[in-house]
């Protein structure tokens, strides 16, 4: 058959396909922006009372409070000798009255304990490891400072994944309340105050709280302390900042508001540690853990009966080096989204299931439908859109005010995210700053959402296809390199 | 190509510009929030620059003429702004430089106004009020502040919650069970933290013992939660019963975990046996733990021969809490070195204290264990 024979027919395809799914594409993007605006809203709400409530329940007595409950860091790391000292001093300074540090070495090949034996001049003991949890890796020696009173604990086994790492330090964790923190991570001063609040106000009840994730890349650190956010120069990351504020801050502050919060990041989150080991702790096997161990929990706690509460907690700030290249971020975008469908499709007798309450009948199909298939229908949208175009079944202009207004709608919540941002928690005090930020909120839509739904099909594919998931290493420029790092 | 949009979609163009206008709008809300957050910094900046010298000198306590003191009360043009910056100094000071700002509060009618504002309709304006009044330490005010830890803000109760307890046992045994009351949640809205409840019954002191026993019986897990701590942390002896049958039989997990806990603080050598049963395998881990723990607190022989007996358990969460706990006490440290040495003592049982050991060794010496 000639192209001459094809083409009148797939023009007539594209014709009927474009017919069928206009509206119900219209309704979708419509439908998905709104309910980004609405979750604004929420979290506009959640961080007015928020900040009322801190600034009422007084900061500062708490950290002198016999009250508060005692709290363990796990820090899982991997090859972080550059900056992991720097790291375990940042944390072990953090303000809150009992608070200790357990660090796993999950079989590092580089000098990562080295560096921490020597800063911290550790020495071996044989404490036991109880076995709450069961680990697949191999304990292969515990040190603590030679001081017998700096409150570490570094954990060194065999090489096993970074959820076996975690589940390694719940079995060693004396706190009641456990932290998971990146090695890699920086936490504000006040961090450990804030994030544990819900606990110490409603401790019958909470069992989990999250903070709030931002991109550290471009802001000034010193000494293991970010002293002032800054945008980045890259634009990835630039991009990234608004992305994290929109989708981050602003929709799981929303989805608490609603009480049907079902994703604590991995990189900052508050657990109680009887949950977890009620849970059976993090899945070693899942790519998407923080999500899975959260969604098992509601599970759980919805199958017993039992009433809790799980919190976002918008102030206390967890800041990481996100992707600044296009590759490392196509990786972590296509895991997210693997994570994202797995642990979904795990979980999928809960959808619509009145037994979960608001995270069955709300949270999980939202998930389903906004989350898991946004970047499908995007990417077929784009297609189709492209495919009338060189078919000539589309009038350009029209199909430039689709674009226009399907863009710009998505850059209206962008907006309306930094306006709450720029009304409450206002963490990048420079103009130019302000300025970077609205051109990045403009940016993300040409090229970087086209190409991030991409790679998100891609892990989802790679995941229907039973591709094994390797984690593979995020390459990091480093906290030091950019402009304003000391 | 072809010439006609779907006449279905025409609205488009109307909808781009309705949403460009919004985007337009929102980037200008941004940028004039901006200035306008900055610019009222600056005003108030300048309004208190003139006053900045005598707030820092009443504030320090070193305005033994008065002088000071004199032209705060009196200043006119810095209005609320002042009455502010006055209240956030109060909060950092004690003593005769508080006394100061307070003087300073009453002679601007600060605290009249106050007063008036505890009736606004609006929250902030209410719990800046509340607190205000609270600052001032001033027991004729105990009503006013209880009747605010009813009011329909959530904030304005936490204020309330804590003005109480600034005022300390003067507050009378009312104002504790008030404070209690207001811990309970109200349809979807919290209650006052259970921190900020905790924290100002232990202010309230033995005045809040009436109350707290009261509170061990309540039908809120949250409420009873605190009383229990409340009891452990003030040491209530006459809450011991109550404590005793809530760690034992209390439906609330945490409620059990505290209840065992405060009797560590408060109970008696009668107390051990009742929480030695705690660490029956039966028992929830965490009832457990807290049972070690407690018994660790409360020392005795009697104590010393539970914790060891549970060096063996299977929970090896339990049995490290239980050797750290023995740790805390000469006569418990005997016991673990005891196990350490005793060949027929179970490897279980060694491996708990081995590392508890080496953690006292390292403490008591300084120096590293290999």
């Amino acid at each position: 058959m000639s192209p001459d024979d094809i083409i009148p027919g797939l023009r007539e395809v594209v014709i009927d396909v474009l017919a069928a799914v206009q509206w119900p594409v219209l309704v979708y993007f419509v439908l998905i922006n709104t309910s980004y605006l609405i979750f604004i809203g929420l979290a506009a709400w959640d961080f007015v009372h928020h900040l009322r409530r801190v600034e009422q329940t007084g900061r500062q007595e708490r950290v002198a409070s016999e009250f508060v409950p005692p709290v363990t860091l796990v820090v899982p790391m991997y090859n972080e000798a550059a900056g992991i000292v720097q790291s375990i001093q940042s944390l072990l300074s953090l303000r809150y009255p009992h608070h200790d540090v357990v660090g796993v070495d999950d079989g590092s090949s580089d000098d990562t304990f080295a560096v921490l034996k020597e800063a911290f001049d550790l020495v071996e003991v044989d404490r036991e490891i109880p076995a709450d949890l069961p680990v697949k890796a191999e304990v292969l020696s515990v040190h603590v400072p030679r001081n017998g009173r700096t409150p570490l604990t570094i954990i060194r086994k065999t090489n096993s994944g970074r959820s076996d790492a975690v589940n390694l330090g719940i079995n060693a964790a004396g706190g009641e309340l456990l932290v998971f923190v990146d090695a890699d991570s920086i936490l504000d001063p006040d961090a450990l105050m804030t994030v544990t609040v819900p606990f110490a106000d409603d401790p019958t009840r909470m069992v989990a709280t999250g903070g709030v994730i931002r991109a550290a890349n471009g802001s000034r650190v010193v000494a293991g302390r970010l002293v002032e956010p800054r945008m980045p120069r890259q634009l990835l990351p630039r991009i990234q900042v608004v992305e994290y504020l929109r989708a981050f801050l602003i929709g799981r502050a929303g989805w608490s508001r609603l009480g049907a919060l079902v994703l604590i990041s991995g990189a900052f989150g508050v657990f109680r540690r009887d949950i977890l080991v009620e849970v059976g702790g993090l899945d070693t096997d899942s790519i998407g853990e923080d999500f899975e161990v959260l969604m098992r929990v509601h599970q759980h706690l919805k199958r017993e009966g039992r009433d809790y509460r799980v919190k976002f907690v918008g102030e206390p700030v967890c800041w990481t080096e996100v992707p600044s290249t296009a590759k490392v971020l196509q990786k972590q975008r296509a895991r997210w989204h693997r994570g994202l469908w797995e642990t979904l499709w795990k979980y999928k007798h809960m959808m619509f299931n009145p037994r979960y309450g608001k995270v069955g009948m709300l949270a999980v199909p939202y998930y389903w439908f906004f989350e898991l298939i946004a970047p499908l229908l995007e990417f077929v949208g784009l297609l189709l859109v492209v495919l009338g175009l060189v078919l000539d079944v589309i009038n350009v202009p029209f199909a430039i005010l689709f674009m226009l207004v399907a863009y710009g709608y998505a850059i209206l919540v962008t907006l309306a995210a930094m306006t709450l941002e720029e009304m409450t928690f206002r963490k990048y005090a420079r103009w130019r700053d302000l300025g970077t930020m609205l051109l990045a909120a403009i940016a993300e839509n040409i090229g970087y959402r086209q190409l991030t739904a991409w790679w998100r099909l891609q892990g989802w594919w790679a995941s229907l296809r039973g591709q094994k998931q390797v984690w593979g290493t995020m390459t990091r420029v480093g906290l030091g390199g950019e402009e304003g790092k000391t | 190509m072809t010439d006609q949009p779907p006449v279905s979609l025409a609205f488009l163009d109307e909808v781009l510009v309705g949403v460009l206008v919004l985007c337009v709008v929102l980037a200008l809300v941004v940028v004039l929030s901006r200035i306008r957050i900055a610019r009222r910094r600056e005003t108030v900046k300048q309004r208190l620059a003139p006053l900045r010298h005598d707030l820092l000198a009443v504030g320090a306590g070193e305005d033994e003429s008065g002088q000071a003191r004199s032209r705060l009360a009196q200043d006119r043009e810095a209005g609320t702004d002042l009455d502010r910056a006055v209240v956030d100094l109060l909060t950092k000071v004690r003593g005769t430089p508080a006394d100061d700002l307070v003087s300073v509060l009453r002679e601007r009618d600060a605290v009249a106004k106050a007063r008036r504002a505890l009736g606004s309709r609006s929250s902030v304006k209410r719990a800046r009020a509340t607190r205000t009044l609270g600052l001032l330490r001033d027991p004729a005010l105990t009503l006013d502040l209880v009747r605010m830890l009813d009011d329909r803000s959530g904030e304005v109760r936490i204020v309330a919650a804590r003005s109480v307890g600034a005022l300390g046992p003067e507050a009378g045994p009312s104002a504790a069970a008030s404070v209690l009351r207001a811990v309970r949640s109200r349809r979807s809205a919290p209650g006052v933290p259970a921190t900020v409840a905790m924290g100002t019954l232990t202010q309230l002191g033995v005045q809040s013992e009436p109350a707290v026993a009261l509170g061990l019986t309540d039908e809120d897990a949250g409420v009873r939660n605190v009383a229990a701590a409340v009891a452990g942390h003030s040491l209530f002896l006459s809450c011991t019963p109550r404590l005793t049958e809530l760690a034992a039989h209390d439906p609330d997990r945490m409620v059990r975990v505290s209840a065992t806990e405060a009797l560590g603080s408060v109970g008696r050598p009668a107390d051990v046996e009742p929480i030695a049963r705690l660490l029956a395998p039966h028992e929830p881990p965490a009832v457990r733990r807290a049972a070690a723990r407690a018994l660790g607190e409360l020392g005795g022989q009697m104590a010393v021969d539970a914790m060891v007996r549970v060096l063996a358990d299977d929970d090896r969460s339990l049995a490290v809490t239980s050797a750290t706990a023995l740790s805390q006490s000469e006569h418990g440290r005997s016991a673990i070195r005891a196990v350490s040495l005793d060949d027929d003592a179970a490897p279980t049982a060694r491996s708990a204290v081995a590392g508890v050991l080496q953690m006292l060794d390292l403490r008591d010496t300084g120096r590293g264990a290999r």
